[in-house]
C-alpha cells in the first residue's frame, strides 16, 4: 500500500520545528523592528534640534547696531528673542527724497519674498561719511521702474530726511526686513519653537519640536563676555535646547517603553557689531 | 492502481519554511548597518554644530579684546556622549589664524573633523 499522509509523531514534529522557527525569527524580527523604530525617532529629535538650532543661528547670526538704525536686537528674553530679520538685499542706483531705487535682476537683487507695504521696513546704508544705516518705513509696495543708466529698478516710495539723503546715492546698500520673533510655546504637554512676524499679529508658527516647555534657553552676554539683559549690548548668545521624541509607546514590535530625551547648546556670536 | 502524487510532502514544506526564515533573518540584518550609518550621521552633524560653536567663542573673544589683536587662549573640551574638541589660534598680521580639530565617537574609533580659518580682527 502506498503511503498517504504523515504519522502523528511526524506531524508533531513539524509543528515543533516549525514553532521554533517562527520563535526564533519573531524575536530578531521585533528587536529590529524596536531599533529601527528607536531610531527613527531619535532621527526625528535630532531634526527637529537642528532646526531650531539652525533656525537660532540664521537669526542671531547676522544681527548687529549701528549709531542711527540702533540695534538688530530688539529684545533678548530668556526663552526667546525679538529681532530684525533680512527679507532683502540689493544696492541702490539712485535716492531722491521721496524715492528709492534698488538696481534689478539676477545678481543685484535677493530676497526671500516680494517687500510688503506696511511688513517690513528698509535699512539703506550711507556711501558717505558719516557711516551708518538709516531706517526707513515702507509706507506702499514697491513697483518696477528704471535706473538712471536705463537698466531694471525696483522702486520704494519712502520719505527720506534730507540730512540722510546727503549720504545716500548709488551703491548705498539696502536691506528690506521685518521684526520676527523667535521662542519656545506650550501646545498640550509639550514646548515648541516657533516663530512669527510681528507686523502681521499672525500667530506663532511652529517650527521644531517637540521640545520641554524650558527647551529654548537664551542667555545673553555683551561684548566683554558679561551677562546682559538690553538687546542694543548683546553680542553673543548661548542657547541651550532640550527636546525629546514625540511617540512613545507605539504598537506590536516596534513598542518603546519610554519617551528619550536629547539637548543640544550652541554659542552664536553676533557679526555686525563694531 | 497507484495513487498519483498531488501536494507537498512535509519536508518540502519544512524546508520551504526554513528557507523563508533565512531570508527574513537576512534582512533583518542589513537594518543594522542602515542604523549605524544614521547614527554617524547624527552624530557627525553634532561635530558640525560643536565646530561652529567654537569658532563663534573664539570670534567674540576677539571682539572681547579689541582694539588689540590677541590671538584667544589655545584650549580643549570633552563634551557629553563622548564628543571632544581642542583649538588653538595664532595672530597674523590683524587677522588670527585659528584651527578647530573635534573627535566624534564611533565604534572601533573616534572620527576627527578639523577646520583651519583666519578670522579678522574687529
Amino acid at each position: 500500500m502506498s503511503r498517504k499522509g504523515t504519522s502523528l509523531f511526524e506531524l508533531m514534529v513539524a509543528l515543533v520545528l516549525t514553532g521554533l522557527l517562527a520563535a526564533l525569527t519573531w524575536s530578531i524580527l521585533a528587536a529590529a523592528a524596536f531599533r529601527l523604530r528607536d531610531r527613527s525617532e531619535r532621527i526625528s529629535m535630532d531634526h527637529a534640534l537642528r532646526v531650531a538650532a539652525g533656525a537660532a543661528r540664521a537669526a542671531l547670526e547676522p544681527l548687529g547696531r549701528d549709531s542711527a538704525a540702533g540695534a538688530d536686537l530688539l529684545a533678548a528674553e530668556p526663552d526667546g528673542f525679538v529681532a530684525r530679520a533680512t527679507r532683502g538685499v540689493g544696492v541702490l542706483c539712485a535716492a531722491a527724497p521721496d524715492e528709492l531705487s534698488a538696481r534689478a535682476g539676477p545678481g543685484w537683487w535677493v530676497a526671500l519674498r516680494a517687500p510688503v507695504a506696511g511688513r517690513d521696513s528698509l535699512l539703506v546704508g550711507t556711501v558717505r561719511a558719516p557711516w551708518h544705516w538709516i531706517a526707513l518705513e515702507l509706507p506702499a509696495d514697491p513697483v518696477p521702474g528704471r535706473c538712471p543708466d536705463g537698466s531694471p529698478a525696483i522702486r520704494f516710495a519712502v520719505s527720506v530726511p534730507p540730512a540722510a539723503l546727503a549720504a545716500l546715492g548709488p551703491g548705498s546698500p539696502i536691506h528690506v526686513f521685518e521684526d520676527v520673533e523667535l521662542k519656545v510655546y506650550t501646545s498640550g504637554a509639550a514646548g515648541w519653537v516657533g516663530l512669527r512676524a510681528l507686523a502681521t499679529g499672525e500667530s506663532i508658527q511652529p517650527l521644531a519640536g517637540p521640545f520641554g516647555t524650558a527647551g529654548l534657553q537664551v542667555a545673553y552676554a555683551g561684548r566683554s563676555g558679561a551677562p546682559t539683559v538690553l538687546p542694543g549690548g548683546v553680542a553673543s548668545a548661548l542657547i541651550r535646547l532640550g527636546a525629546f521624541t514625540e511617540r512613545a509607546g507605539g504598537v506590536g514590535m516596534a513598542r518603546l517603553d519610554r519617551v528619550a530625551p536629547d539637548s543640544a547648546a550652541l554659542f552664536v556670536a553676533l557679526r555686525n557689531l563694531r | 492502481m497507484g495513487r498519483s502524487r498531488f501536494g507537498f510532502s512535509l519536508l518540502e514544506v519544512l524546508m520551504a519554511l526554513l528557507v523563508i526564515t533565512v531570508a527574513l533573518l537576512g534582512m533583518a540584518g542589513t537594518l543594522g548597518p542602515v542604523a549605524r550609518l544614521t547614527g554617524e550621521g547624527r552624530a557627525r552633524g553634532r561635530a558640525a554644530q560643536m565646530l561652529a560653536s567654537r569658532l563663534d567663542r573664539l570670534r567674540a573673544e576677539l571682539l572681547a579684546a579689541a582694539p588689540a589683536c590677541a590671538a584667544p587662549a589655545s584650549g580643549s573640551a570633552w563634551h557629553p556622549n563622548g564628543f571632544y574638541e581642542s583649538w588653538s589660534s595664532g595672530a597674523l598680521a590683524g587677522r588670527v589664524e585659528v584651527s578647530i580639530i573635534t573627535l566624534t565617537p564611533r565604534p572601533g574609533g573616534a572620527v576627527a573633523d578639523t577646520i583651519r580659518t583666519r578670522l579678522a580682527c574687529p
